[in-house]
């Protein structure tokens, strides 16, 4: 079943064209990984497909309906968006935290329900933070914040995840436990598209990868099939080998592709 | 005998020389052209100098509002209170008044203007001094006895009834501002026979008035001049609060020309609010 | 874990409620006239047409009304521009909204037009803060720095202030001068039930607006974005938030005058109580409020001797340094 389905999207802002025409769907059990340089469009993809932009072209069809034909508060059920470097400002405690995710279950006026606690009970426990469910939220490690924050965004019980850079500041470990917790939605909820800068872990836990390269897709499907050394030298600029090694690709960061160049101009290989 | 009839001649001779030289003599000590630039100033001068004497009066002097005397002001020219204004009118004499600005005054006096400043009467007796001593200066001290007497047979008759206690009376301006001992609104109101509730709740010349000591006291006449200013305002909302409107008391106004300045006809509110005593009782 | 906090803020409401309750009691006790307990209560109780009753009914008794309505207002508001702007020195009267709704209430009454309706004076009110606050937006944009919030407020209410001193300067009442300025100093003197009845209903509708929004202003301090894809639309939420502030303090400031400080107070205060959440600071900013401008008022009618000491005086003696305070703590940055 297709979740998400979006057709030649452009989105223009002044003079500068952020999306070019990009056209992808997500799949039930799909973890899609977005990679790309800065600036290529990620964010602005992700967001996109948020709704939270309007495209100047193309549609986007949520579960077979166009996407702005849903209600607020539909959409928050189906979709979640975790955007990058998420944080709060106050100390609110992370149990409140979590629990403001329930926001698309309740009324204007609405207490949460039996139903509600449960859901935040278990999605603290999911990510690992039911122990700081106490905690100030902005006293916490950023490691303990991101899971925090996903918890957040998976207790809507929305079946589709967005994440912006989920683990760009993370130590080793946490890097590991986010991408499998996001793995792990995807095979027991639904489907997730995220955007990566880690490569290697790209391969490792997606089904898919989409290369973005000035507001196009510049390659899409498996990790074997995309990520190769010419299209990491094409899209990123620089020099990398792809290993493989116990069934796992393994992406090995050289150089950059001036410091080749020059290297081959004067005749170093 | 004729030598009787030659010291006759010559000593009415004399006589009449010297009225004349009195009269010269008085001609000149009279100001000939008096510059008011003081509204309670205005009265006097309408009041006690002939008419060819003013050179000018105070803007508002032709407001009705205002201005006791405004019909008698019509005619003569008017000023805004400027130094400039009344240099350019050559004046001999000066007016002005308690609250004119002590700017204009001191230049007048720095070019050798002669500036006589009013002081605010607080009483009836500041008023019988003023209203001679002005009219000695302006040259008319007949006309100033001929005021007092007006006056004071005013006075007289507006308390000839009062034998016991008087009714209370409370004075009750635009934001619940009242006078107490020293001012001339309380001198007017104990003068029409009342009792003065913020001379008995020993306020000075300015106090202010709670609602709820009001409705306390229960006196039994509420004064004040709002009538007079038909503008819209706060002070105006503020009559409508209900305590005012249904409260066990009359309420009176007296116009504000009438004791806004100290003068002589000052004693017709006071005979205003001598016969609103009087209805009182019935 | 989750019972405990409900628990937790069950107390604070009572808490803060019987505050209130308690300050409204004494609120009746004080005045110029001394009433013993059993005329007080004989008043409340079994009103009657002696001196005691109307004292008691006609001008206590609205006028703590007032205290308590005013003050909830002015703290609710100052606790939803806090959320909405994510700014803790955000308030009404910072942001020029007060200042807004005494022009418009000034023009109205000094133009006469407050005769033709007796409801054109809370409007105007209403109108003139809600013309202040959008100008805020304009100036300041929707994610205003501290510094950016404060100059704008501080241009819109110096506008609004010579705008309102122009059309005393013009209005043909002699008092103008001298009211405006006192009334611009805030007070709840001498009010009536009338003045209860005017403004009540409208500070009502615009607490409902308020109140309304508590849940979106916690999710929108987890950033736009988030709040967005949680399904809270941000235009209609900023839209329902500024009618509802513009409709309580502009019905407020018409009847009371221009009382500052309460709405930054209150909820800094109380935050800590909430665990920092911005929409539960809503409801409990209500309470504090009223508790607060109750007890300025009840300080108005002990310290006066004689001449009136203005409520909005009172605020300003204790808000003035406490807002000195808060910068203080934003430049070391532990805000």
């Amino acid at each position: 079943m297709r979740h998400l389905v979006a057709n030649n999207l452009y989105v223009r802002l002044g003079d500068r064209t952020l999306l070019n025409g990009i056209s992808l769907d997500l799949k039930s059990g799909e973890l899609v990984g977005l990679l790309g340089p800065n600036a290529s469009g990620k964010t602005t993809l992700l967001r996109t497909l948020s709704n939270l932009i309007m495209p100047d072209r193309g549609t986007i069809l949520l579960d077979e309906k166009s996407i702005t034909k849903h209600t607020p508060h539909e959409r928050a059920r189906r979709l979640a968006y975790l955007e990058q470097g998420a944080t709060t400002e106050w100390p609110i405690s992370v149990e409140r935290l979590v629990g403001l995710g329930r926001a698309p279950h309740m009324g204007v006026w609405g207490r949460p329900t039996a139903e509600d606690k449960a859901a935040v009970i278990h999605a603290m426990e999911r990510c690992n933070v039911a122990h700081l469910s106490k905690r100030a939220a902005n006293a916490i490690s950023s490691g303990e914040r991101a899971r925090v924050m996903l918890a957040r965004a998976l207790v809507t019980g929305a079946s589709i995840l967005l994440a912006d850079e989920p683990i760009s500041n993370l130590d080793p470990y946490h890097q590991l436990r986010v991408m499998e917790l996001i793995r792990k939605h995807a095979d027991d909820c639904g489907a997730a598209i995220t955007a990566l800068h880690d490569l290697t872990l790209a391969a490792r836990f997606c089904d898919r990868i989409i290369l973005l390269l000035n507001g196009k897709i510049a390659a899409s499907g498996a990790p074997k099939q995309i990520l190769t050394a010419k299209n990491l030298a094409r899209v990123f600029s620089i020099d990398a080998s792809v290993l493989e090694q116990g069934g796992e690709l393994h992406v090995l960061q050289h150089t950059t592709i001036e410091k080749v160049k020059a290297r081959l101009g004067n005749g170093t290989p | 005998m004729e030598n009787r009839g030659g010291l006759a001649a010559f000593v009415l001779a004399i006589m009449f020389f010297q009225t004349i030289v009195e009269k010269l003599a008085i001609a000149e000590e009279m100001p000939q052209r008096i510059v008011s630039i003081h509204l309670c100033a205005d009265q006097f001068t309408l009041a006690l100098a002939n008419r060819a004497q003013i050179a000018s009066l105070s803007y508002l002097a032709t407001d009705e509002s205002r201005s006791y005397m405004a019909n008698a002001a019509k005619g003569i020219q008017l000023n805004n209170g400027t130094a400039e204004e009344v240099v350019a009118l050559r004046p001999d004499l000066v007016l002005a008044g308690f609250m004119s600005a002590r700017a204009t005054i001191e230049s007048l006096q720095a070019l050798g203007y002669r500036v006589l400043e009013l002081a605010l009467s607080t009483n009836f007796d500041d008023i019988r001094a003023q209203i001679q001593l002005l009219a000695d200066i302006l040259g008319n001290p007949k006309k100033g006895k001929t005021l007092i007497a007006k006056m004071d047979q005013q006075l007289e008759t507006a308390v000839t009834d009062i034998y016991g206690s008087r009714p209370l009376a409370a004075i009750y301006q635009p934001m619940g501002f009242t006078s107490g001992r020293g001012s001339l609104e309380s001198s007017i109101l104990i003068s029409a026979g009342f009792e003065n509730l913020a001379v008995r709740l020993k306020m000075g010349a300015l106090g202010h008035l709670p609602l709820e000591t009001l409705i306390s006291a229960r006196p039994s006449l509420l004064v004040n001049w709002m009538g007079d200013d038909p503008h819209p305002s706060l002070s105006r909302a503020g009559y409508a609060h209900p305590v005012l409107a249904k409260g066990p008391w009359q309420i009176a106004f007296i116009p504000n020309k009438l004791w806004t300045c100290g003068a002589w006809y000052s004693a017709l509110a006071v005979k205003q609010l001598a016969a609103i005593r009087r209805s009182l009782k019935k | 874990m989750i019972r405990k906090t409900h628990q937790k803020t069950f107390t604070l409401y009572t808490g803060l409620a019987l505050l209130v309750g308690l300050l409204f009691i004494t609120s009746m006790f004080i005045g110029p006239s001394t009433l013993s307990i059993n005329a007080v209560w004989a008043a409340l109780v079994a009103p009657d047409q002696s001196p005691s009753a109307i004292i008691v009914n006609q001008i206590r008794l609205p006028r703590t009304i007032l205290a308590a309505l005013v003050g909830a207002t002015l703290g609710l508001a100052g606790a939803t521009l806090q959320g909405l702007l994510r700014n803790p020195l955000a308030e009404p009267g910072i942001i020029g909204a007060s200042s807004g709704a005494a022009l418009g209430a000034s023009l109205v009454l000094y133009f006469g037009l407050a005769e033709i309706s007796i409801l054109a004076l809370p409007i105007a009110g209403m109108i003139g803060a809600l013309i202040a606050v959008a100008m805020l937006f304009l100036l300041a944009g929707r994610n205003a720095s501290p510094l950016a919030l404060i100059l704008s407020g501080v241009a819109i209410s110096s506008f609004a202030s010579a705008l309102t001193a122009l059309a005393i300067n013009l209005a043909s009442s002699a008092y103008a001068a001298l009211e405006i300025t006192f009334w611009l100093m805030g007070s709840l003197t001498d009010r009536s039930m009338t003045h209860v009845a005017l403004a009540a209903p409208a500070m009502g509708v615009g607490w409902v607006l308020m109140l309304s929004g508590a849940r979106s202003l916690s999710i929108l301090s987890l950033g736009e974005d988030t709040a967005s894809s949680l399904g809270v639309s941000l235009n209609t939420l900023r839209v329902r938030l500024v009618l509802g502030i513009a409709i309580a303090v502009g019905a407020a400031v018409s009847i009371s005058g221009a009382i500052g400080f309460v709405g930054l107070i209150v909820p800094h205060i109380l935050r800590p109580f909430v665990g920092f959440e911005p929409g539960r600071l809503l409801g409990v900013s209500l309470l504090g409020g009223s508790a607060l401008v109750i007890a300025a008022d009840i300080a108005v009618r002990l310290l006066s001797t004689g001449i009136e000491i203005r409520l909005g005086v009172v605020t300003s003696l204790i808000g003035a340094p406490f807002f000195l305070f808060l910068l203080l703590k934003l430049r070391r940055g532990t805000i």
